[in-house]
């Protein structure tokens, strides 16, 4: 009988090692910022819904281009950690309507979230092409004041780091502005 | 004709002589054992030159040239190291050239490394006949080309002192036309100080002054002869340590010896010290480090990247990850907090520079692989990467994928209480490189090597 007592003591205190922690995404900006590392088995998830309103599809413009972004939320599971996140796929076309890059399409180019801080959203964005291609971060923020035309502000903002000329003369597929905001409107 | 071949003979003799003047000092009145030896050196040197020119593709510059082995000599050069010298000239040499190219050979584990040396005096500063006469006080460029491979180093000299190192680039010809070199064709105005036309076998070459004050009087800078700085040293071998040393530290690394030696460099602690002040920038700023050009800023380009060219040479990046901050951004009235959070390790970006550094250092022998680095400054510490793992593997890789930058960012997070764990089981992952060694560079003049044991747990030990 002992045996029995001290063997469920034992699966469940192993049990609990692996029990799953649950925090709202909010949370990991914390973890982050205060240099404290994820634990194991941590779960972001959207409890308050905060990534709702980002969901949908979104248009706009800003200098020459339109931009259009389609946006879903997944879970991701990495590291031992799961996580809800958004995910934005885009199409760039020119103002003749000119497709300039399209990543809804079974492309690994979308930009993919890292987390909630402050009302704001950040995603990690990598366009195409290799080693001279934009990437940077992406911000979004929602703006619901106007009921009949959702504004999301974009803000996106390059990766630094050292460029070897001779390696990359110039950026390309520098898709969007850096350093403003460009609006889309919810559809 | 005869007259005007008899003057070129007369200018390579009065070269030959020059040269042996100034950085080389040659025994004077040799006994006959010696001469005998040297010439066994020399006619050795002759047999394993021909027997390349038949294995190696030259560069075109050197397809159509006349070797003069029967003025060549074994010299001494300030570094203490020999080499077997000739004068060679384009069969087709125009007479309005400037320039006197001289072939040297270095002696290597592959038998020689083939350097030639090519001076182009100015003429506005000094005439030619007078340059030569006596180099000590030469004016003009001299550029260092590999048979091979084509340009390798090249400077300016005022009065024998290097005043700015150059580069040689090409450029189309306007009229679509194939140049031979300028020694072989019309004349181009030459402007030494801006630019200066002259080039070979199809190519058009630009030569481009940089100013680089920090090279003057030596240091870091040309030549490996210790001197550094002056013609003497620069007819040094351009490779600063010979095949053997480098084949020696490749095979026995010990970047802990490099680093001490690193850190001793007045150039390195005054470049940590001023990047040591740019942690509040909102951009990146860094330091390129090759033999030929010393300490080189990057170039902020206004995009937050920091431009910069690595040379054949180059051995080390110096580059500042800096504080976290707020930007505001402004739309139509209403301010949006923009947080920006550069993390404080190398990126995968600046582990395919540091990948790129070894690959052009094991592919030009210019420096031993334990000597290549690349340093990140943060206030959060200082850290190098270095390499004692097998060359063979490392590899350049497409570090702006989106999968493999969402797999750093995985890690930094997960791992923010322990960046150096993440860098290291992300670089073991994600990249696959194995010997590449994380070093962290302590305030305290200490310095510590940082590495995986297995599993997946940090190891520190003091260099």
């Amino acid at each position: 009988m002992k045996k029995i007592i001290y063997l469920s003591i034992l699966i469940a205190f192993r049990l609990s090692m692996h029990a799953q922690i649950t925090e709202p995404v909010e949370r990991k900006w914390d973890y982050i910022s205060m240099k404290k590392g994820i634990p194991d088995n941590v779960y972001f998830k959207d409890v308050n819904n905060v990534l709702g309103r980002f969901i949908g599809t979104w248009k706009g413009a800003y200098d020459n281009k339109k931009y259009e972004f389609r946006i879903i939320e997944f879970t991701s599971d990495f590291l031992k950690v799961k996580e809800d996140k958004l995910r934005v796929s885009y199409i760039i076309s020119d103002l003749n309507g000119n497709v300039i890059e399209d990543t809804t399409t079974s492309s690994l180019y979308v930009m993919s979230g890292r987390y909630y801080h402050n009302e704001g959203y950040y995603l990690i964005h990598q366009a195409k092409g290799g080693n001279c291609a934009q990437g940077g971060q992406m911000l979004l923020y929602v703006d619901e004041s106007n009921a009949n035309a959702i504004r999301m502000d974009a803000i996106f903002r390059n990766d630094m780091g050292f460029v070897d000329l001779s390696e990359c003369p110039n950026m390309i597929n520098e898709y969007f502005p850096t350093g403003v905001i460009f609006n889309l409107i919810k559809q | 004709m005869e007259k005007q071949k008899l003057k070129r003979l007369t200018k390579l003799l009065l070269l030959c002589f020059v040269l042996g003047l100034v950085g080389c000092e040659q025994e004077d009145s040799p006994p006959n054992s010696q001469v005998e030896n040297q010439n066994k050196e020399i006619i050795t040197a002759k047999k394993w030159f021909e027997d390349y020119k038949t294995k190696v593709a030259f560069d075109p510059m050197f397809n159509k040239v006349d070797y003069h082995w029967e003025v060549a000599a074994k010299v001494k050069l300030e570094d203490g190291t020999e080499a077997i010298r000739l004068p060679i000239t384009d069969i087709d040499q125009a007479p309005e050239y400037k320039g006197e190219k001289m072939l040297y050979l270095y002696p290597s584990n592959q038998g020689y490394d083939a350097v030639v040396h090519e001076l182009i005096p100015d003429e506005r500063r000094i005439k030619k006949e007078e340059v030569f006469a006596n180099l000590e006080s030469y004016n003009g460029y001299v550029i260092t080309w590999d048979l091979k491979d084509g340009f390798i180093k090249g400077a300016k000299f005022i009065d024998s002192k290097i005043v700015a190192t150059i580069k040689v680039r090409t450029a189309d010809d306007n009229q679509g036309n194939s140049h031979n070199s300028l020694t072989r064709r019309e004349p181009a105005a030459i402007d030494l100080d801006e630019v200066v036309v002259y080039g070979g076998g199809g190519q058009t070459f630009y030569i481009s002054s940089f100013g680089l004050n920090s090279l003057l009087g030596g240091g870091s800078g040309f030549g490996s002869g210790g001197g550094g700085g002056t013609t003497g040293s620069y007819f040094s071998t351009p490779h600063g340590a010979s095949d053997a040393d480098i084949a020696e530290a490749n095979a026995n690394p010990n970047p802990c010896d490099k680093i001490k030696k690193l850190k001793d460099d007045p150039n390195y602690k005054n470049a940590v010290a001023e990047l040591k002040k740019n942690f509040k920038l909102q951009y990146e700023s860094g330091y390129y480090i090759s033999k030929s050009n010393g300490y080189e800023s990057g170039t902020h380009n206004g995009s937050l990247l920091l431009t910069g060219t690595t040379y054949p040479d180059t051995y080390g990046i110096m580059h500042v990850h800096e504080d976290d901050f707020t930007h505001q951004v402004n739309n139509n009235g209403v301010l949006r907090n923009e947080d920006v959070t550069p993390i404080r390790m190398f990126s995968p970006g600046d582990v395919n520079t540091f990948c790129s550094l070894l690959i052009t250092a094991n592919k030009y022998k210019t420096t031993s692989l334990d000597e290549v680095f690349t340093e990140m400054v943060s206030s959060s510490g200082r850290y190098q990467l270095r390499f004692e793992g097998d060359i063979n593997n490392v590899k350049n890789f497409d570090y702006n994928s989106q999968i493999l930058k969402e797999g750093y960012m995985s890690y930094m997070d997960k791992y923010s209480n322990d960046l150096e764990t993440g860098l290291l089981m992300f670089i073991k992952d994600y990249i696959g490189i194995s010997g590449i060694t994380l070093f962290k560079m302590n305030d305290n003049g200490s310095t510590e090597s940082k590495t995986l044991s297995s599993p997946n747990v940090l190891a520190t030990n003091p260099c």
